[in-house]
């Protein structure tokens, strides 16, 4: 298909001219939904919001189709629009850009964005802000989209800030009971603590840097033809475009110091690195503002340089890194802010398919990923990204065993399984946590859209203790949950076992490789928490489809399965779920180029040495977690009458993880309350007494002096007469005084 | 212009004929000032208003007929005449100002029933 479809798209320009119609489909279904969207009726918001996002979806398919198959060192689309920001030490341009990384992202979005839709128009169908639904759904593509495709980190930031917006919308969707508003505060207050690390890191990557810019921006030269920008020759020499973008940056860092590193280890001296950079000698006119390329960017760059050496340079860059990666904490919810995602549940169901498990919160490791040539710069940074990646999933997991909400226990799933991704990451498998990325948004928005099914069909009720038996009644839904939780788990052959054994090799990998023990201990950490996860997915299926039903007899009579909105999706992702390793984890696992395949380029260190001598070990081990994660559960719940009776049970360990580890009360003891007592300090001593006193004061000096003289305001036109009179005197006597 | 009785031409009083006309033109318009200030029937004010006026006119009128008088005038037929020309504008802008001034005055009673100017302090606030 993807063939053909290449065979039949027209040609590179123009689909560069057609990359705005992504972004824009999305906002004018947001624009018609959010002004008319009371005149609509439900299906026709609806299918205004699904269609929006279907078109986004077939023009991104379009375009992304020629990404892969050209060749040619520049195989990535670009649209300028031309420069949001320039000033002579920094540039920002605005533009869209697709490459193999961001092609991927915008597939997700938009593909599993169009079904999601689809089904919200089944699930939402009894609702009565049916637009505003679709509006901020719409509104959320559009952000999203924004955050893939944007060319610069400002854009990235812009989008980022935008779905944050959403999710804090959609969560608090139900504002009527006071505990989704509140779910949404949280959610928007702990992604703020993240985004001011984010921010620190995009400030200090313009210190160093100079741009914000992924790449030059597309410059035509008067001939009509191109600047190339990333022309890599042979002698390993960088061509720097005019502007270059960080990566250029990165390239041109990597391909002097990357050689260095190696001759370092031959060596073992360290000699002066020599400057292998070229640049351009005349001065390149951006907009109107001319910028002397010789004299600003290649001094910042060769200042950068110089100092690379040097330890200041190498600890910025860890810094950025660092601070870079809280923000992703905070958007893709790792320890120590994963505390806002199990509470975005509040929100609908379609709501946390889409954005809490297969979108937004990937865009911490989509960030990562766009910058991982800097990332690759920092084995501090990786070392903490895999820990803190492991430590989520495993935590995590441990606090799913035990939910009872049918909703929480996938979001935990969620934050456990954005923890492998990040693990990925953090071994330098960066191509393999996007393809974690991939995998987790089929079988994730899979098991939340059959979540949904389900509470749709229990009349909103999500206890697992009150479900059971739905087996029968509810043969699609069971089915493709079936699969999908097959995939969760890591069953050999679904999609999940692809990415996620492929992740965990790669780590083990990296342990043989470099014999850092921390490598081990994450492995183990990632094993454990695939037993955990086999155990409570499959936890959630008996007690959900197995057994007898434990309803009450009103609900029971209500069971039904879900219309066809709902159960086409269902299907749809259920295929994928089970096929998405075969059918695209070449591209992300092929033995030899498996970086490039992402248009991700090799990073200072090769993961894939031991990956041969790491696969068979660990291929045994993640199936045999899988399995005696899915054979425990079935002899604990496959029965049916074992229901899980939380007030019954002493285990001590039981009752700390049914509570989340009592995670959100040490916030609370440790954050919350010291903030508040703080702030209440505050609010009294500074802003009551300094600040209102110098407002008020200043108010009371005034109105004082006013009531002073407003006492010549009588009113009275004899008063008035009398004062011009007496002037009209003293002007006189003065006169005459004068003429004296 | 039209001629005078003689008596008001005489030579030897002119000057003192000119001190009296002012001082009685100061009382004037000293009456009128203070009956302004003080008194608050509107009607009086604007009488008052109107005494201010014409003692102004007499005293225009008084220096008009002095520089005709005067030596260096001899002969000279428009002498003074610019006097007498402020003055009849004085009275025509009297005129349209008692019009008005009344017309308000009139509005004012019929609105709101009084004519003292200690009611008339709406603007105030």
């Amino acid at each position: 298909m993807m063939d053909w479809i290449a065979l039949h798209s027209p040609s590179r320009e123009l689909l560069e001219s057609r990359l705005y119609l992504i972004p824009l489909f999305p906002l004018l279904g947001f624009l018609l939904n959010g002004l008319f969207g009371r005149h609509f009726s439900k299906v026709f918001a609806g299918l205004v919001g699904t269609l929006a996002a279907l078109c986004a979806f077939i023009v991104a398919l379009q375009c992304v189709s020629v990404v892969p198959n050209s060749s040619g060192v520049r195989d990535a689309l670009h649209a300028s629009y031309g420069t949001w920001i320039a000033t002579p030490d920094f540039i920002c341009s605005f533009g869209l850009y697709i490459d193999k990384l961001s092609s991927v992202m915008i597939l997700v979005v938009t593909g599993i964005g169009t079904l999601i839709h689809l089904y919200s128009m089944g699930y939402m169908a009894h609702d009565n802000s049916v637009p505003r639904f679709f509006a901020y759904l719409n509104l959320f593509l559009f952000a999203m989209i924004l955050l893939v495709l944007g060319d610069n980190l400002l854009m990235l930031f812009v989008g980022w800030e935008g779905v944050g917006l959403c999710s804090y919308l959609l969560i608090g969707f139900w504002y009527e009971d006071s505990k989704n508003a509140a779910a949404g505060m949280k959610a928007f207050v702990v992604n703020r603590i993240g985004d001011l690390g984010f921010l620190m890191g995009i400030f200090t990557l313009i210190a160093l840097f100079g741009t914000v810019n992924y790449v030059s921006p597309v410059v035509e030269n008067k001939d009509g033809t191109r600047v190339t920008p990333r022309t890599t020759s042979a002698e390993k020499k960088v061509a720097m475009p005019a502007t270059p973008g960080l990566l250029d940056y990165m390239d041109a860092i990597r391909l002097t110091y990357g050689k260095e590193e190696k001759a370092e280890a031959e060596h073992g001296e360290h000699g002066e690195p020599s400057l292998k950079v070229e640049l351009p000698d005349d001065s390149v006119k951006i907009s109107d503002i001319k910028i002397d390329s010789t004299k600003t960017l290649s001094g910042s760059l060769a200042a950068g340089m110089k100092s690379f050496n040097t330890a200041g340079f190498a600890w910025l860059i860890t810094f950025a890194c660092l601070c870079l990666f809280i923000g992703a904490t905070g958007k893709s919810a790792q320890i120590p802010l994963f505390v806002w995602l199990p509470d975005a549940m509040a929100g609908p169901t379609p709501v946390s398919a889409l954005i809490h498990a297969a979108t937004m919160v990937t865009a911490g490791i989509y960030m990562v990923c766009r910058l991982h040539p800097l990332f690759a710069l920092s084995e501090t940074a990786l070392l903490v990204i895999a820990g803190v990646g492991a430590a989520t999933a495993l935590f995590s997991a441990l606090i799913g065993l035990t939910q009872l909400d049918i909703k929480k226990v996938l979001a935990y799933s969620t934050v456990s399984q954005l923890g492998y991704m990040f693990v990925g990451l953090g071994a330098g498998a960066f191509s393999l946590g996007i393809f974690h990325v991939l995998t987790h948004a089929f079988f994730k928005a899979l098991l939340f859209l059959g979540a949904g099914s389900v509470i749709h069909a229990m009349s909103n009720e999500q206890d697992m203790r009150k479900m059971g038996g739905l087996r029968t009644k509810l043969p699609w839904t069971f089915a493709t949950m079936l699969i999908g939780a097959m995939a969760l788990a890591g069953v050999p052959g679904t999609s999940g076992w692809f990415s996620k054994d492929n992740i965990l090799a790669t780590v083990l990998g990296r342990y043989i490789d470099t014999h850092n023990s921390l490598y081990l201990l994450y492995y183990i950490m990632g094993i454990t928490g695939a037993l955990c996860t086999a155990f409570y997915t499959f936890r959630l299926i008996f007690l959900t489809f197995f057994g007898e039903n434990r309803a009450s007899e009103e609900v029971k009579s209500r069971i039904h399965e879900s219309p066809w909105t709902m159960v086409l999706p269902l299907v749809v992702l259920a295929f994928f779920s089970l096929t998405g390793g075969f059918l695209f984890g070449h591209s992300f696992v092929e033995e030899k180029d498996a970086l490039a395949a992402l248009d991700i380029r090799n990073v200072p260190f090769h993961a894939e040495h031991n990956l041969h001598s790491a696969h068979v070990p660990n291929l045994i081990l993640t199936a045999m977690a899988a399995l005696l994660g899915i054979g425990y559960a079935f002899m604990r719940y496959g029965s049916g009458g074992n229901v899980p009776n939380p007030e019954k049970s002493t285990n001590i360990f039981y009752k700390a993880s049914l509570n989340k580890f009592y995670v959100d009360e040490i916030y609370d003891i440790l954050i919350v309350f010291p903030f508040s007592v703080i702030a209440e300090l505050l609010h009294w001593g500074f802003d009551m007494i300094l600040i209102d006193g110098i407002v008020c004061g200043s108010a009371e000096i005034v109105r004082n002096l006013s009531g002073l003289f407003k006492r010549i305001q009588t009113g009275l036109m004899n008063t008035y007469a009398f004062a011009i009179l007496t002037g009209a005197v003293v002007f006189l006597i003065y006169l005459f005084a004068g003429v004296k | 212009m039209f001629e005078l009785p003689s008596i008001l031409l005489a030579d030897a009083g002119g000057l003192m004929n000119l001190k009296a006309c002012l001082i009685l033109a100061g009382a004037i318009f000293s009456i009128g000032a203070w009956g302004v200030v003080a008194r608050r029937n509107v009607l009086i004010v604007l009488v008052s208003l109107e005494l201010m006026l014409n003692a102004v006119n007499l005293v225009f009128a008084s220096f008009a007929r002095m520089h005709a008088n005067m030596p260096h005038a001899a002969g000279n037929a428009t002498a003074g005449e610019d006097g007498q020309i402020f003055a009849l504008f004085i009275i025509a802008v009297a005129a349209a100002e008692a019009a008005v001034g009344l017309a308000i005055v009139i509005t004012y009673f019929r609105n709101k029933e009084t004519v003292d100017t200690r009611d008339m302090n709406e603007l105030k606030q």
